[in-house]
């Protein structure tokens, strides 16, 4: 039983919370890859549970719009050059961009955040702007997106 | 305040009862469809859901329906609100889950990730009692496979 007299620093309840499996897969589905490999050993519940194909849908389709430890490889047409993106945790404007190979120049798009918001930045300006989708649908591509953590391509999406 | 206000009545599986504006208690989904089909006689029971908790998602139901507080007094007050012992965080969980509360579900799902994301999984297997059914060498096979996650 609780007591209604609330005491802070009482943490001496034994009851278990045993969260339903449909909630632990919502909230694994928002894990970075490294922690979900890791996880694996688990349980049998867990390792078929991350190998599953219906989850994987679903935590790329998080990963993409992960506000951090995200890179977006960004191919720009009119040079021919890879970049890639980079958002840093919790300062949302704030990438560091650094050429994947060739030389810096022209522009970058970025996509991330759960508003759908498409950044653009001026390699020569040093500036950002917000564009919408259409008009930069045949200046770049976005090719790829990768998880900070290992370097990986986990999905392309273009 | 305009006469029209109504309560409600919830009752805890511990028995306690809460008064509560009917225009605060149907951010839960579940009390809402209540209310909407008509079935809500004098006290409405939540048998999944303890008084401790439920004072929690009420201080959590009040503030988020404060009129004029802005954007980030409510991040603030998230921020704050979230930071409580691992249990009482997955009592939240079920709570709000059983009240069909998709924002402060999502939110306290997104608090556990941060939570157990850099962790091991013998961190994890004990804060979820989670049974490792795996013998020794099914684990060690899946371990290896994956050392790379381990580094």
């Amino acid at each position: 039983m609780f007591s209604p007299m609330e005491n802070k620093t009482s943490m001496s309840d034994p009851r278990k919370y045993s969260i339903p499996e449909e909630i632990m897969s919502d909230i694994f589905s928002r894990l970075p890859v490294d922690s979900l490999m890791r996880f694996k050993c688990l349980s049998k519940f867990y390792n078929s549970l991350v190998s599953d194909p219906s989850f994987i849908d679903i935590h790329q389709s998080r990963s993409i719009f992960r506000p951090h430890k995200i890179k977006i490889l960004a191919h720009s047409r009119d040079e021919n050059i890879f970049y890639t993106i980079e958002q840093q945790a919790e300062h949302k404007k704030t990438i560091v961009i650094e050429e994947f190979d060739g030389t810096p120049g022209g522009e970058i798009v970025c996509i991330f955040d759960q508003r759908n918001l498409i950044l653009f930045y001026d390699l020569k300006k040093k500036s950002w702007r917000e564009i919408k989708i259409t008009e930069l649908a045949d200046k770049l591509e976005i090719v790829g997106i990768y998880s900070q953590a290992n370097n990986r391509l986990p999905c392309i999406y273009c | 305040m305009s006469s029209s206000t109504k309560f409600l009545t919830l009752k805890t599986c511990d028995d306690k009862k809460f008064v509560l504006d009917e225009a605060i208690a149907v951010r839960s989904q579940t009390i809402k469809n209540m209310v909407e089909d008509d079935c809500v006689s004098n006290v409405i029971p939540l048998p999944n859901v303890d008084s401790k908790t439920m004072t929690k998602v009420i201080e959590y139901w009040k503030k988020h329906s404060e009129e004029g507080i802005s954007k980030d007094m409510l991040m603030d007050f998230d921020k704050a609100f979230v930071k409580v012992h691992h249990s009482i965080l997955h009592a939240l969980i079920l709570a709000a889950n059983f009240l069909n509360d998709k924002e402060m579900l999502d939110m306290m799902c997104q608090e556990v990730v941060d939570r157990i994301k850099g962790k091991t999984p013998e961190e994890i297997r004990k804060e979820f009692d989670i049974k490792n059914d795996f013998t020794p060498e099914e684990e060690e096979e899946i371990r290896k496979e994956n050392a790379w996650a381990f580094e």
